[in-house]
């Protein structure tokens, strides 16, 4: 609560025309903002997109109503700033399907037959593991993107995912079911039978 | 059975990210964030009124463009058939009341 006031009267400083104060908000929310836009683009891609959500945040602070937190405020245009990301990204993608390595398969194949906690640690810290993360994810749209990486991965709600990112909860639910039959797809094309 | 794979799958992508290093935004991506704010402008949310007057005096303007065309094309229909009925009249003194 005293946060929420805090943040409020330093919107309210800003609005009034002490554009200074606004650094105030950018030092206690940078790491915050920094955490959720890294969860969604690439590293190298973390301080533009960050500087993106912080510059969007000012333009429209005079829509921030105190009824909610700034903190949530702020991770909501954090979110569609990622995913306006891969739209932008999306539109000059080229195709990545030959790039798919020996290791990358022989990681693949080990991972979805792993039946131990162990196991899963092991491969999760192997560098195939993210790029395999990234030929998954790289073939779904950039809003199926985002909803099967906030509900799969970050374990967000359904509802949850749904106001961050301005959808409905059924849109969520179907987008979420659809992105899962991509990756199957992924995995048939990859010869793991039974995905 | 059937989605194991993929939840397995996603378990160990969940504990890749997990791993993440925490990101570092420097002191000089702060001043650029700053720079660029000081050469924006505050986008102020319009007021109901604000918003539906202009879109309410463009249907007006659009009513009043296409109710006036029947109007207007009326009045030249009726025009032009008291033209001929005056010059009807003109040959025929037994319409002269009509010019009264």
């Amino acid at each position: 609560m005293v946060e929420g006031n805090r943040d409020w009267i330093t919107v309210c400083a800003v609005l009034e025309g002490d554009v200074d104060s606004f650094a105030l908000l950018i030092e206690r929310y940078k790491e915050y903002v920094a955490i959720i836009v890294r969860s969604h683009v690439p590293a190298a891609s973390v301080a533009e997109v960050s500087h993106e959500v912080f510059v969007r945040a000012y333009k429209s602070l005079a829509g921030y109503k105190p009824t909610h937190p700034f903190k949530h405020w702020l991770s909501t245009i954090a979110v569609r700033s990622c995913t306006d990301f891969w739209r932008t990204h999306y539109r000059n993608r080229e195709t990545v399907a030959s790039e798919f390595s020996e290791d990358a398969q022989q990681w693949l194949e080990a991972a979805c037959f792993a039946d131990s906690e162990e196991a899963y640690e092991t491969l999760s810290r192997q560098q195939e593991a993210r790029n395999v993360l990234e030929q998954v994810l790289h073939r779904l749209p950039p809003l199926d993107r985002m909803v099967l990486t906030m509900t799969q991965l970050d374990e967000y709600s359904l509802k949850e995912t749904a106001n961050l990112l301005g959808i409905s909860a059924a849109n969520v639910k179907i987008r979420s079911f659809r992105a899962k039959r991509t990756v199957r797809k992924f995995l048939k094309e990859h010869g793991i039978e039974g995905a | 059975m059937k989605n194991k794979s993929i939840e397995r799958l996603l378990c160990i992508f969940k504990k890749t990210r997990n791993g993440d290093a925490e990101p570092e935004l420097s002191l000089a991506w702060k001043q650029s964030v700053m720079a660029e704010i000081y050469s924006t402008a505050i986008v102020r949310p319009l007021s109901p009124y604000e918003f539906f007057a202009p879109r309410v005096a463009m249907a007006a303007a659009l009513m009043l463009v296409v109710l006036s065309v029947p109007c207007v094309m009326t009045v030249d229909s009726l025009v032009a058939l008291l033209d001929v009925q005056q010059m009807d009249a003109v040959f025929d003194p037994s319409q002269y009341w009509f010019l009264l």
